[in-house]
């Protein structure tokens, strides 16, 4: 009797073994496939709007930072902004992404503005079709864009004056100012600033422009580094006005060990340019705030779809990155590079 | 909980072991399609899966075909104004119009999706400008045609380029998709044989269990059948509570050996009740014959007589009357030879004295009217016999032979030594006996009522017996007649022993 109730107790245990087991290892599956699996399955979310962000230079940290910027303040307004030179494989011309951009019929497009008739005419042709459009960092003044996000060119030229005249010490001082941008009137007005700021009142000061542009790819480093190599014309003062320049001056000062000779005033921040600062290799840098300017872009582009008018201009803020309040940039950076 | 076991168990014993192998057979069967199924189910879930991406990837390539074909025929037509090549145009881009139906017009922030969208829109307006340069071309405005010919280049360029990168995109996602599936599968791989083996171990036990419980009856079923072969009928009755085969013969078997059982109490019972019969058969007849015997007792009291005749011879001789005195003293022997020698063995000579004073005795009683003649030719002073045996055989002479007879009765005794035994011949010439008389009285059949009727002395048949026992031989009495009227002779044969 007692072998039966073994038997029979065996018998259940191994049925009920066999049959959690199967389950298990069923259910152990289905987890182990759905972990995979989450990898790959994404969630999208629709969107009412879709917003073209046109730029050349999509890689370059300054747009990058302006488009998260852009890209969060849409989500606000549920509008999807696209970076359009990102997600095509081809490189193609502001103003050819300009087309694609009006004849795919977005809402809204935020570009990067030049001095150009082409792109001026683009501008116009989207604006025809009901598209509104929003430069930002350089304007189009030709164009019929609703509203232009960028910083005030003359108060910058002021204020790169006023660290020159912070580091030349009252000693006679060569300072060069290498002009990269493709808006030449921006430029400009940032030079009378500086050199207004300047020649009122230091006559010690020597200003020269030296423009890096060109046609040709990478030869503005080049010339970046004939200006450090060369002894005669060795600047004390350089004054960058885009982050490529920034850095190149940077590489070159240290290759030609030239660091505490030449000071380096840069544009925009990025990591090795705040580390730069940090070491005391770059004196200052001016920083815009790139976020804000891609929310005020997306802001005005909204504002104008709904109510039918935006400010003509919207200033946005920079602010001097030095030596002792970089720790700061630093942490802020970290902080947006974290996924 | 036990209730419901047992309630189960109660079933699944009552089913037939064919209707029991099938259960088993079936549950095993349907665990291993169901694991197969949800295998087979997964397997294609995943390839499914990949198919979809997989069809995203075709239908952009008819995509790209279509305004392959549409930008070509266009470019023909703008060329040579043939009606064939216009023909092509409607008929490509119609199919393309068609096609880029089918895409989503959804801004997502799903890189495939937004793609979708773009290529629509612009595929729209490529149409558009495609039609204007053929219209252009059909009112020969040279300047027109060639500036539309100019955009739908640029805008086919575009729409080539985006699906070259949604084609990349989904390229990329089905080679994660494939690299997904292949783990899968080998996780599949290694669950369906683990699954496999489990279900494989559970049926083996589970068959175990079913085949232990067909054949654990039989062998308990066998085990009983030889102890009954053995004789063993005290065996436990089999558990025949199951209602498949096994359990029919279990019943008919515990049946059978309970009949047996009940049949040997029978058998044994009416066994007992004969011999019981017979026992007390014999007990009546004894306690027959004690009766009797005490009843002769009574009758003779030999002692009381004995007394009462050595009384008798005083007063005879006090009285003078010798005939009295010797007749009385006679009879006083022959009791005192009763008394004494009823339970001994005695000489052959006191046996023949004991006759002489019986016969006295009867002649005196009947008038002397019997002779008698005795011949001894050897010494019978030696001879030992049991006691009492001839007597009676002159007893019998007396009262069957000779006392209902005309002539004068003789009695003839001849006592001879032959051939080393003492033959004892006694013979008188009575009536005579019939052959049938004599195997009667040889068999002991007359003995009883005889008996009951002769009061006076032992039964014929009873010497012959204590002859037998006392000599240890057989047929040691014999009588012989020659017929009626022809007197009867008793022969009795001693043994002689040196």
């Amino acid at each position: 009797m007692k072998k039966k109730e073994l038997i029979s107790i065996i018998s259940i245990v191994s049925l009920l073994l066999a049959i959690t087991s199967t389950i298990g290892v069923m259910v152990y599956y289905n987890v182990k496939i759905k972990n995979i699996s989450a990898t790959k399955t994404e969630v999208y979310t629709d969107y009412a709007y879709h917003y073209a962000f046109i730029t050349e230079n999509y890689d370059d940290p300054l747009w990058e930072s302006i488009y998260a910027g852009a890209k969060k303040q849409g989500k606000e307004y549920n509008a999807y902004v696209e970076n359009f030179a990102a997600n095509v494989t081809l490189a193609y011309s502001m103003n050819e992404m300009l087309e694609m951009a009006i004849v795919a019929k977005v809402d809204g497009i935020i570009v990067e503005g030049d001095d150009s008739i082409e792109t001026s005419s683009l501008i116009n042709t989207a604006v025809e079709q009901g598209i509104h459009v929003v430069t930002v960092l350089n304007d189009c003044v030709l164009s019929t864009r609703c509203s232009f996000i960028g910083i005030n060119n003359y108060k910058l030229g002021k204020e790169y004056a006023n660290q020159i005249i912070n580091y030349s010490k009252d000693a006679p001082t060569k300072v060069v100012v290498l002009l990269n941008a493709s808006n030449a009137t921006n430029e400009e007005i940032m030079w009378s600033g500086l050199e207004n700021t300047i020649s009122e009142n230091y006559s010690k000061i020597e200003l020269h422009k030296l423009d890096v542009k060109s046609e040709i790819m990478f030869t503005s480093e080049e010339i970046i580094r004939n200006l450090i190599k060369n002894k005669k014309e060795q600047p004390d003062i350089i004054v960058c006005l885009s982050l490529t320049d920034t850095i190149s001056a940077y590489q070159s000062v240290v290759d030609f060990n030239k660091v505490g000779k030449i000071e380096i005033l840069g544009s925009y921040q990025s990591q090795p340019v705040l580390e730069a600062i940090d070491k005391n290799i770059i004196a200052a840098s001016m920083a815009i705030d790139t976020d804000q300017m891609g929310r005020s872009a997306v802001d005005s582009l909204f504002e104008f779809q709904t109510y039918g008018r935006v400010s003509d201009y919207v200033s946005v803020d920079f602010s001097l990155i030095h030596k002792d309040n970089v720790k700061q940039f630093m942490k802020h950076t970290d902080e947006e590079n974290k996924p | 909980m036990n209730s419901v076991k047992e309630g189960i168990q109660k079933k699944y014993k009552n089913l037939s072991i064919q209707t029991r192998l099938i259960l088993v057979f079936l549950f095993t069967s349907i665990t291993a399609f169901t694991v197969t199924l949800y295998m087979n189910w997964n397997i294609n879930h995943s390839i499914t899966q990949i198919d979809i991406v997989y069809m995203t990837n075709a239908n952009l390539n008819d995509l790209n075909d279509a305004i392959k074909n549409t930008q070509n025929s266009m470019t023909e037509y703008l060329n040579t104004k043939s009606s064939y090549s216009l023909e092509e145009f409607y008929k490509y881009e119609g199919e393309y119009k068609n096609l880029i139906q089918n895409l989503s017009d959804q801004t997502t922030d799903n890189y495939a999706g937004l793609m979708e969208k773009n290529i629509k829109n612009i595929s729209e307006e490529y149409i558009i400008v495609a039609n204007e340069a053929v219209q252009a071309k059909r009112g020969r405005n040279i300047e027109s045609y060639k500036k539309s010919y100019d955009k739908t280049s640029r805008l086919y360029q575009y729409i080539d380029n985006y699906i070259y990168c949604l084609n990349n995109q989904q390229f990329q996602k089905n080679s994660q998709n494939y690299g997904i599936l292949m783990v899968t599968l080998r996780y599949l791989e290694a669950i369906s044989l683990v699954v496999y083996v489990v279900v494989a171990i559970c049926n083996i036990i589970l068959i175990i269990v079913m085949t232990n419980s067909i054949t654990n009856p039989l062998k308990k079923l066998t085990k009983a059948a030889n102890e009954v072969a053995k004789g063993n009928f005290d065996i436990e009755p089999l558990d025949d509570t199951t209602r498949d085969e096994v359990g029919v013969v279990a019943k008919a078997f515990n049946k059978m050996i309970y009949s047996m059982k009940e049949y040997i109490i029978r058998q044994k019972d009416s066994m007992e009740a004969e011999s019981k019969a017979k026992e007390r058969e014999f007990l009546i007849n004894d306690l027959l014959k004690d009766a009797q015997l005490k009843y002769l007792q009574a009758q003779i009291n030999p002692h009381f007589l004995f007394n009462t005749l050595n009384a008798g011879t005083q007063l005879a001789m006090l009285e003078g009357a010798e005939k009295t005195y010797v007749f009385i003293e006679k009879m006083s022997e022959f009791f005192r030879y009763n008394i004494k020698k009823i339970n001994e063995d005695a000489t052959l000579k006191e046996e023949v004295e004991l006759v002489e004073s019986y016969l006295y005795i009867m002649n005196v009683r009947f008038s002397g009217e019997i002779e008698y003649e005795k011949k001894i030719n050897c010494d019978i002073s030696n001879v030992r016999v049991p006691s009492m045996i001839l007597q009676p055989i002159v007893e019998n002479s007396l009262t069957y032979g000779i006392r209902n007879i005309d002539w004068d009765g003789k009695i003839t005794l001849d006592i001879t030594l032959i051939e080393g035994e003492i033959q004892i011949m006694l013979t008188d010439n009575g009536v005579g006996m019939t052959q049938e008389r004599i195997q009667e009285v040889m068999a002991g059949e007359v003995e009883q009522e005889e008996f009951m009727r002769n009061s006076n002395g032992i039964g014929l048949s009873n010497v012959m017996s204590r002859l037998n026992i006392y000599f240890e031989q057989e047929s040691l009495l014999e009588i012989e007649s020659q017929g009626k009227d022809m007197g009867t002779r008793v022969i009795i044969h001693i043994p002689v022993t040196e």
